[in-house]
């Protein structure tokens, strides 16, 4: 009955085991008068970062497959299977699944790294919360090759669950509280939502997978008022709502702000990056392939304008640092969705580009958070002393905060380019000029970073203390990426063809 | 029931091997993939351990995940084989395919 099912989705299985292994390891150790009840995270972290570099992502190499032990390509690469419909048309691989996953084993990889120094630093014995982001990345893997709506469903519940938790870490800070209720109920409410939205789909056609969906509509004039096209409106247009709610869009994103500032640094780190990538991802699948139709370009068109707009001017009045990350964090998802909601290949192509990029530059933002976190960094203000005590991090934010910006020939710079090109090219001449007057506008606050190091004084004098051989290497990659990625583009721009291609062929 | 859309580049012995059939395939690159990943993962228990001086604990917990991993690897690597998607002269001289 499932011949090659469980073959290609080897890298999940592992995950799973791999947290289950390290579930009851951290349960029967931490209680062990033996070993006299030892604090277990950055233990965890370290076999947690084995499990993940263990998966690795796919080759899309059909010719030979690269079977290098590098541990990063280990599994996957070596997948026998690489365009494959798996579980009775539930799960799809191909090469837009392979990327999006490669890209995520990094990023989860990356913030483990980053969470290496922070639990000791914070004090914070908190061995589940590995264990959550690896439950949690097992999750959007299986989201981002969903195809069919109940799986799509599951995928998003699993993330969501592990979600909820983890902001609410610090337990005795009220806070850290007040993010993770917050975020459980409003992200319990989306859900609600997108599964109403799913089983209205289910009531008024018949069937939930994508393939049968994308048949099904070829052709179909989706209208409000249309006599059989009501419900099935309303029901895109709520699983729509739930998707824009948890990728923090605007108008639905004012839990982000509570929520990133009230968690912990790592957390607001993860949010920031992961969850774009796998639900970005899971909306191209559905809105594009599947309900593809000129209804939905408004809306999103509308989204695109609205977060672009407030990610630039609500930014402008904030002082404190992860309040403003998140008004820019909103601001890079209107940007994004200029391709999105273009719907061409070229738009999806300057989707993925925009994402692997922001992505880069986030890691970078809050690597360099997190190492300051030490030393009570809260507010802008008190990087004043920066320049003169660690200038070699400070030219590193700073050309971050020119690449956020899109100044030229930073990384930033090239995704938005090709993001107002694409919008250009399929006639959204308004969206690209109101993602350039933004732009200019953003500028404001992220070069504001870079007056406040270099040519403010600070009101107290902090000693910052040199940051730990892991950040400073995922700071150093990072960095030669924004900085060096103009010279040669050609190959990112060909891999990200060719996965907007195997959605849309 | 999964429907592949790769073509398979070399002769087909088994299009959907069974996990006896392929663990039964493993040959001796395959045990060595497993020694050689569950080695390498023991080390990294080990001093990931020892700032809290649970080395044993942490070096056998590594050693399983890298039994784990290096076993789906060999796993992976003798059922494409047997699927005609990786280089299977072997193979094909053993079934005179």
């Amino acid at each position: 009955m499932f011949e090659h099912d469980f073959l290609a989705p080897f890298p999940e299985i592992f995950l799973i085991n791999a947290t289950i292994i390290l579930l009851i390891y951290e349960v029967v150790l931490s209680t062990s008068k033996k070993y006299d009840y030892p604090p277990l995270v950055r233990n965890v972290s370290w076999l947690g970062l084995l499990s993940v570099v263990r998966l690795g992502g796919r080759v899309w190499e059909n010719e030979e497959p690269y079977r290098y032990l590098i541990t990063i390509l280990l599994l996957a690469a070596n997948a026998p299977l690489t365009v494959a419909n798996l579980f009775y048309n539930n799960l799809i691989i191909n090469n837009f699944t392979y990327f999006c996953q490669i890209f995520l084993l990094l990023n989860t990889a990356s913030t483990i790294v980053m969470c290496l120094d922070y639990f000791k630093e914070e004090s914070l014995n908190a061995f589940e919360s590995i264990v959550l982001i690896l439950l949690f990345t097992r999750s959007m893997l299986l989201m981002i090759s969903a195809y069919d709506l109940i799986a799509m469903y599951l995928a998003i519940e699993l993330q969501s669950l592990c979600f909820y938790v983890i902001p609410a870490l610090k337990r005795d800070f009220e806070f850290s509280t007040e993010a993770g209720l917050k975020y459980f109920i409003l992200g319990a409410f989306s859900s609600g939502i997108l599964l109403f939205g799913c089983s209205m789909i289910y009531g008024f056609i018949g069937v939930t997978n994508f393939e049968e969906l994308a048949k099904i509509f070829i052709g179909y004039k989706i209208t409000l008022f249309g006599a059989q096209s009501s419900g099935i409106f309303m029901g895109i247009l709520f699983i729509a709502v739930g998707f824009l709610f948890k990728i923090t869009t605007v108008p639905f994103h004012m839990w982000a702000l509570d929520v990133y500032e009230g968690s912990p640094t790592l957390v607001t780190t993860f949010f920031s990056i992961a969850p774009k990538i796998s639900i970005l991802a899971n909306m191209v699948r559905v809105f594009i392939y599947s309900f593809y139709d000129p209804t939905w370009q408004q809306l999103f068109f509308f989204c695109s304008i609205a977060s672009m707009i407030l990610g630039a001017l609500a930014a402008m009045a904030q002082n404190k640092v992860k309040r403003l990350l998140a008004y820019s964090s909103i601001g890079h998802v209107g940007y994004l969705f200029i391709g999105f909601s273009c719907g061409t290949i070229e738009g999806i192509q300057s989707l993925l580009i925009g994402v692997f990029i922001y992505v880069l530059m986030t890691i970078n933002v809050f690597a360099i958070v997190l190492a300051l976190r030490q030393n009570c960094f809260k507010y802008i203000a008190d990087l004043g002393a920066l320049a003169k005590t660690n200038p070699i991090l400070t030219i590193t934010l700073s050309i971050t905060m020119f690449s956020y910006a899109g100044i030229p020939p930073l990384a930033g710079f090239c995704s938005k380019f090709y993001l107002f090109f694409v919008a250009l090219g399929c006639g959204a001449y308004l969206l690209a000029l109101i993602g350039v007057v933004t732009i200019f506008i953003s500028c404001f606050y992220y070069i504001r970073f870079v007056k406040i190091m270099y040519f403010d004084t600070p009101k107290t004098w902090i000693l910052y203390k040199p940051m730990d051989r892991e950040k400073s290497l995922l700071l150093a990659i990072t960095l030669f990426f924004i900085t060096f990625f103009f010279l040669y583009p050609s190959p990112f721009f060909l891999i990200t063809h060719q996965m907007a291609l195997s959605l849309c062929l | 029931m999964g429907i592949l859309l790769d073509e398979p580049k070399y002769p087909v012995i088994d299009r959907a091997p069974s996990a006896g059939t392929t663990i039964s395939n493993f040959n001796l690159a395959d045990w060595l993939r497993v020694t050689a990943i569950t080695s390498a993962s023991i080390p990294v228990g080990y001093l990931a351990g020892g700032s809290v001086n649970i080395r044993g604990p942490s070096m056998y917990t590594a050693g399983l995940i890298g039994l784990m991993g290096g076993f789906m690897y060999a796993y992976q690597c003798s059922a494409g084989r047997l699927m005609g998607m990786f280089p299977n002269d072997d193979e094909v001289a053993r079934y005179k395919r």
